[in-house]
C-alpha cells in the first residue's frame, strides 16, 4: 500500500507504482539508511534498486500487520 | 471506529496517468485513508480497459503497457512496429498527449493485451478495431467489481 506522502512523491518525480515494484524486485536492503519512526514505533526500511529503464530509486518502506507500506520514494538520478 | 470504507470516486495517478476508480476500497492506516486494492488485478483491469477504449493511447499509457509486459525500449520497439528504441522514446515522451504511433502498431498492441488477458474476445476486439479510433481524451474508469473479467 502506498501512503499519501509516497503518492505525492511518485507524482512529483514522475515515478510509477510499476517502477517501484521493479526496483523492489531487483533491489537490495540499504541497512545504513534504515530509520526508527518514534511516532508510530516501527522501523522504516530502505531498499535501493533499478527500474526496467535503469532509473535508480530508493524506497522507504514499513510493515503494518499484514501489509507492506511504501512510505516514500526518492529518484537518485535527479 | 471503522478502518475501511468505500469511496464513491477516487482518481489514482500511480500508473503515470489518471484512472478513475468507482467504489474504491480504502483502508485507514496511521490516520490516513489509502487505496486498498489488489494492485495486480487492478493493473490488468486498466490494461484491458485501454485495449478496448474507443480513444487513442497516450505516451504515458504506452509506457504503462510496456512496463506491464516487462519489456525494455528496444524489445518493445522490435515486437511492436519493428522500430528502433528511439521511436518508443518518442511515443512515450508525448506524456498525456496521444503517442502518434501508426494505427496498425497500436492495434497490434491492443490485440496483444487482449490475447494475454481475455483471449476469448480476441476475434470481437479485432473486428471492433477495424477502423482507427479517434484522438479524444477519455479517462480510464475502473470498478473493482470488474476485476474478475480479467485472467
Amino acid at each position: 500500500m502506498f501512503m499519501g506522502h509516497a503518492q505525492i512523491r511518485l507524482q512529483e518525480r514522475n515515478v510509477t507504482r510499476q517502477e517501484v515494484r521493479q526496483a523492489l524486485k531487483n533491489g537490495y536492503h540499504e541497512k545504513r539508511k534504515d530509520e526508527f519512526n518514534q511516532e508510530y514505533n516501527r522501523w522504516n526500511y530502505s531498499v535501493r534498486g533499478k527500474t526496467l529503464d535503469k532509473r535508480n530509486l530508493r524506497i522507504a518502506l514499513s510493515f503494518d500487520h499484514n501489509s507492506m507500506l511504501v512510505i516514500t520514494v526518492i529518484d537518485l538520478d535527479k | 471506529m471503522s478502518t475501511t470504507k468505500i469511496q464513491k470516486n477516487y482518481t489514482d495517478f500511480g500508473l503515470g496517468f489518471a484512472v478513475q476508480i468507482i467504489n474504491a476500497p480504502m483502508k485507514k492506516i496511521e490516520g490516513e485513508w489509502v487505496l486498498n486494492l489488489n494492485f495486480e488485478k487492478y493493473e490488468k483491469a486498466v490494461l484491458l480497459a485501454l485495449a478496448l477504449r474507443p480513444a487513442r493511447l497516450t505516451g504515458n499509457e504506452i509506457k504503462f503497457i510496456r512496463h506491464f509486459f516487462e519489456m525494455d525500449l528496444k524489445t518493445f520497439g522490435k515486437r511492436f512496429g519493428d522500430v528502433a528504441h528511439s521511436a518508443v522514446i518518442k511515443w512515450e515522451k508525448t506524456g498525456d498527449d496521444f503517442s502518434n504511433m501508426n494505427w496498425a502498431t497500436e492495434k497490434d498492441i491492443r490485440l496483444a493485451i487482449t490475447d494475454k488477458l481475455r483471449p476469448k474476445i480476441l476475434r470481437k476486439v479485432y473486428a471492433d478495431l477495424k477502423e482507427a479510433v479517434p484522438q479524444k481524451h477519455q479517462k480510464v474508469k475502473i470498478d473493482p467489481k470488474d476485476f474478475k473479467k480479467v485472467a
